[in-house]
């Protein structure tokens, strides 16, 4: 049997756990049944998940004056969808945990998808977008076909990086050499395996073609821009030091201006080490 | 992050990590010549 996107999510998927508790939040957030107390409910049934919810929302990187003790007040001041992308923030890059350095330096993989998170967020402000914590998961996740990749083909993946750095290709086409396939084939495959949003969905899929995007272009064009700034910096790497191709229609698109980006990263540079820092924590067990 | 000329090193640090982009559009004009505030320590975790 050939290898594919989805055969391979379906291998990687008996060592990594879904995120169930983010698919029954999310459930809840869609149902107009539901309130706050049904949403702390859910989380304090994991008391490990909860206190690590806590810390994150008391750190230095959303930087509240004063302590937020539980998770109902958690979901008062933040929000009920930014709690949920939290949870599954915490739900991934705990699912990953295991993935050999020697292959990839993980903290420098997540400290590039901390900041295009954060870039994400801040040009959909710049873009007038409304409910702009959608745009900080997307560019959190973009790359989470690359942890499937280096997870379940270690060896093939490693031939890739190496191939970006010293060959004559980008990462995601040296994958496609390669492998046959590409990270934002096995992106699409395992987001709609885990039932995340269609929105993530293209967003795992086409941010390296943003003008396939048939759904949510917006979302695409900002992760795809997002991507290219912190590459830029750079900050972290998820395995190739190079900077990806820009698609000019996807920069058309948002219609910003390219004298407003450096400020922008700038932001992103005063943000990434306070978000790093608490996300990459490993829990005391 | 401002503009001003870059040394010969980072240039061609630069030109390696900008290879596969198209440096005449003027997005990817600014991020090449982007002055980078000097690198943090990552915090201890």
């Amino acid at each position: 049997m050939s290898l594919t996107p989805e055969s391979l999510v379906n291998k990687s998927l008996e060592l990594v756990s879904p995120p169930s508790t983010y698919l029954q939040l999310n459930k809840l957030i869609q149902d107009p049944d539901s309130a706050f107390d049904d949403i702390s409910a859910v989380i304090n049934t994991d008391p490990a998940l909860a206190t690590r919810l806590l810390k994150i929302v008391n750190s230095p990187f959303y930087g509240f004056p004063s302590q937020i003790n539980t998770i109902s007040r958690a979901i008062t001041i933040i929000g009920t969808r930014e709690l949920t992308h939290l949870v599954l923030a915490t739900s991934v890059i705990n699912a990953f945990r295991g993935i050999p350095a020697s292959l990839i330096d993980m903290d420098d993989f997540w400290r590039h998808s901390f900041a295009t998170a954060i870039t994400a967020k801040l040009l959909a402000e710049e873009c007038g977008q409304k409910a702009t914590e959608r745009f900080f998961i997307a560019g959190l996740l973009h790359n989470i076909g690359s942890l499937v990749l280096y997870q379940s083909l270690p060896e093939l993946a490693g031939e890739a990086i190496r191939t970006a750095e010293f060959g004559h290709e980008v990462q995601f086409q040296a994958e496609q050499r390669i492998i046959g396939f590409d990270h934002t084939e096995v992106g699409y495959a395992l987001a709609r395996q885990w039932h995340l949003p269609h929105s993530l969905q293209e967003v795992a899929r086409y941010h390296h073609r943003p003008s396939e995007a048939e759904d949510f272009p917006i979302d695409v064009a900002i992760v795809h821009v997002a991507d290219i700034l912190v590459s830029a910096v750079p900050f972290g790497h998820s395995g190739d030091n190079h900077v990806p191709p820009l698609d000019p229609a996807a920069w058309d698109l948002l219609a910003l201006n390219e004298l407003q980006m450096p400020l922008l990263l700038q932001q992103v540079g005063e943000q990434i080490d306070r978000l790093s820092s608490v996300m990459l924590t490993q829990d005391e067990s | 992050m401002s503009q001003s000329p870059l040394s010969e090193e980072e240039r061609k640090k630069r030109e390696e990590r900008f290879r596969y982009v198209d440096l005449n559009h003027p997005l990817m004009q600014v991020l090449f010549q982007m002055q980078l505030p000097a690198k943090k320590q990552p915090e201890q975790h």
